[in-house]
This record gives C-alpha cells, sequence and structure tokens, in this order.
C-alpha cells in the first residue's frame, strides 16, 4: 500500500471508532445522578457573607453611631427626658430649654452643639490675682528699664527743628540771586 | 433556524414532549443522542482509550447541565460540545502524561472499523494502523491535533478552525505539513527496511 492509502486508511478508521454499547444509557444515568441546581453550601456561605455586610453596614452607618453617641451624653438624656415628661410637672425644664434637641436624623456630634435662644450674662472674671505676668505689669517693667523707651530719648526743641528753614531763606536771600 | 431551539425542535420533535420536558432536559437528551458518537472520536483519537473516551463524553455533557444557562446561546452545538470535550481530553492528557496506548493492537482492532475483512486480516490492518498512529504522535502538538481532529469524519475545516480558534487557512497548512511529514517519516522507514 502507498504511504497516503496507509495514512488515509488509519485516520478513517481513528476517526470513524464505534462507540460502547450502551455508552448512551450510561451518560444519562450518570446525568441523571449529577447535581444540578446550585449547591447548597453555596448558597448558605453567600447568605451568610451577605448578613455580616449587612450587620456591619448598620453598626457602621453615621446615623446609628450619632445615636449611640448621644444617649451616653448627660444632655442628650435630659433632653430627651424633658421631651418625655409634660412640662407641667417639671419646673426645671425653663432651664434647659434653651438646649437645642438634636435631630433624631442628624450626621455626628456636630449636631449636639447647643445654641441658645438668648445671650447668657457673663459674670466678671476676676483681675488682679497676681498669678503670672499679666499684660499690664509686664508693660510696667518694660517702661522701666528700656533704654529706648519714649522717656529717655531727648528730644531737640522746636526751635533746633526750625533753624535750617531759616539759614535756606538767609542763604536764598544774600547770594543765590543776583 | 439556525439557533439552538431550531435545532433542538428538529432532533426531538418538540411537539411530542411534554411542557416540562421540554426545557433543559430535552435539550440535553437530543445533544447527547446527535454528538456522543462524534465527541467519542474526538476522544478517543487522542486517548485511544475506550474507557478514558467514555469518561470524557460523560464529563462534557456533565459541563453541558452545569452550564445549561447557555444552551440558548449556542449557535452551533457540535463545535461547542467538540470543544469542550477537545479541552477535556488535553487537560487528561497533560494531567496523566502518558502516551496512548497504540501498541496494544487488538483493542485497536476490536474498536477501528476493518469493513470486508476476515479475522488475521484485521488484525494486520490494525497493526499497520497502530503504526501509522505511532508515527502521528511523534509529530508536533500543532500538526498531530489538526491532524486528529481532521480524522474525525463529520468535522469540516471550518468547524476545526473554530474548535482550536484560528483560521481555515492555517488548519489546511497544517494538516498539509503533518501529511508530508508522515509519508517522509514511512519513506524513510521503507528505504531503511
Amino acid at each position: 500500500m502507498k504511504p497516503d492509502g496507509e495514512i488515509d486508511s488509519a485516520l478513517r478508521a481513528l476517526g470513524s471508532a464505534r462507540p460502547p454499547e450502551g455508552m448512551e444509557r450510561r451518560i444519562h444515568a450518570r446525568l441523571d445522578v449529577a447535581p444540578r441546581r446550585f449547591p447548597v453550601r453555596y448558597s448558605v456561605s453567600a447568605a451568610a457573607i451577605a448578613a455580616g455586610v449587612l450587620i456591619f453596614a448598620a453598626i457602621l452607618s453615621p446615623s446609628n453611631r450619632s445615636n449611640s453617641q448621644g444617649e451616653d451624653s448627660p444632655l442628650h438624656s435630659a433632653a430627651a427626658r424633658n421631651d418625655q415628661q409634660p412640662t407641667a410637672q417639671n419646673p426645671a425644664r425653663d432651664v434647659e430649654q434653651q438646649i437645642m434637641a438634636r435631630p433624631r436624623s442628624s450626621f455626628g456630634t456636630a449636631s449636639a452643639v447647643h445654641v441658645p435662644d438668648q445671650p447668657i450674662a457673663l459674670e466678671p472674671a476676676p483681675v488682679g490675682q497676681r498669678r503670672g505676668h499679666t499684660r499690664s505689669s509686664r508693660t510696667s517693667e518694660g517702661k522701666a528699664g528700656n533704654v529706648f523707651h519714649k522717656a529717655n530719648v531727648t528730644t531737640k526743641p522746636a526751635s533746633a527743628m526750625s533753624e535750617p528753614t531759616l539759614a535756606t531763606d538767609a542763604r536764598g536771600s544774600s547770594g543765590s540771586h543776583p | 433556524m439556525g439557533t439552538f431551539e431550531g435545532h433542538l425542535a428538529g432532533w426531538v420533535g418538540a411537539e411530542h414532549l411534554a411542557p416540562a420536558e421540554r426545557g433543559v432536559d430535552a435539550a440535553v437528551t437530543a445533544l447527547v443522542h446527535a454528538y456522543s458518537t462524534t465527541i467519542y472520536r474526538v476522544a478517543y483519537s487522542v486517548t485511544r482509550n475506550t474507557g478514558d473516551a467514555e469518561d470524557v463524553v460523560q464529563e462534557t455533557f456533565l459541563r453541558v447541565l452545569r452550564h445549561q444557562h447557555k444552551l440558548a446561546e449556542v449557535r452551533d452545538p457540535r463545535v461547542w460540545l467538540v470543544r469542550i470535550a477537545w479541552n477535556l481530553v488535553l487537560d487528561r492528557k497533560r494531567r496523566s502524561k502518558t502516551r496512548p496506548e497504540t501498541q496494544d493492537i487488538e483493542p485497536l482492532a476490536r474498536v477501528l472499523p476493518a469493513e470486508g475483512l476476515g479475522a488475521d486480516e484485521s488484525l494486520i490492518a490494525a497493526q499497520g494502523r497502530a503504526h501509522i498512529l505511532g508515527l502521528i504522535d511523534m509529530l508536533p502538538a500543532k500538526e498531530r491535533q489538526v491532524l486528529l481532529l481532521s480524522a474525525v469524519e463529520e468535522l469540516s475545516t471550518a468547524e476545526i478552525a473554530m474548535v482550536l480558534k484560528t483560521t481555515e487557512s492555517t488548519v489546511r497548512s497544517r494538516i498539509f505539513r503533518a501529511r508530508r511529514a508522515l509519508q517522509a517519516m514511512l519513506a524513510l522507514e521503507e528505504s531503511a527496511g
């Protein structure tokens, strides 16, 4: 046989190999056994991951954080208590009414700053306690020791300041103009 | 009607199926019936082992079952299935690192058809084929793969190109080079012997 004929014969035989008996039936049997749907453990793990993400998102959300911080502070609790109690039963409410209640949907602790409705009168601050050096005492000491202070500088009399003017006038009148 | 639904209606006769059977099960059944032999031949051309080739066929349809949501997008089921089987068989061969069993003449004589030949002649023919297949295994990988796929009678050059993701002209030139190399090897053996 020629080489080409041998090659063709071998390739033709290889390409028309007979499948074993009952192969199709065995394939169907294996396909029936095989799991068809998404495995349960994948579903459970995906649900667990999703639940974890939701919990972290709920914990870390700004509104929840501000709520938890606000409930700890005494101002918030006092305001909350006053909101819950009627006005007639709580005369101290007039004092605390000036504290603005923080909105529920506010962001962070910045909204916890309370702004009074009316200006608050300040008490006079104590002075002359001689604690440390006050600004006034430092200036008085400086006046005494500073050599460049106004008191040590000799000032010229007004007559000396006006002298050149007079000399110019004299020169101008004597020889500059013929 | 070049889509998968068109092919499916032709294969199984969708009007005879119950509504529940017209889904994925019917599609896979039709694919098994139509292409299991072709896939077996593709797998056998590489493995030369009936058990391994059947395993590849089963694994191919298991993959189909796992990716059943893609069935509607498949335009050419034969190319799609052959590509799956081809990748599986190459992967299996890479892992096993064994050469095909071309030295076993009797299984080869049993599997490869030899019409019109007696038992002795069939065995001699199988011996000659085993020798040729041994020479094919010595070819470079790309040329060997194209030659083995071209041996599968159901596959055209265009389909081989699609399976291997190359052009038809490349497939033709590789087949030509592979055959020329085989002829040279046979001529060398004849001159030496």
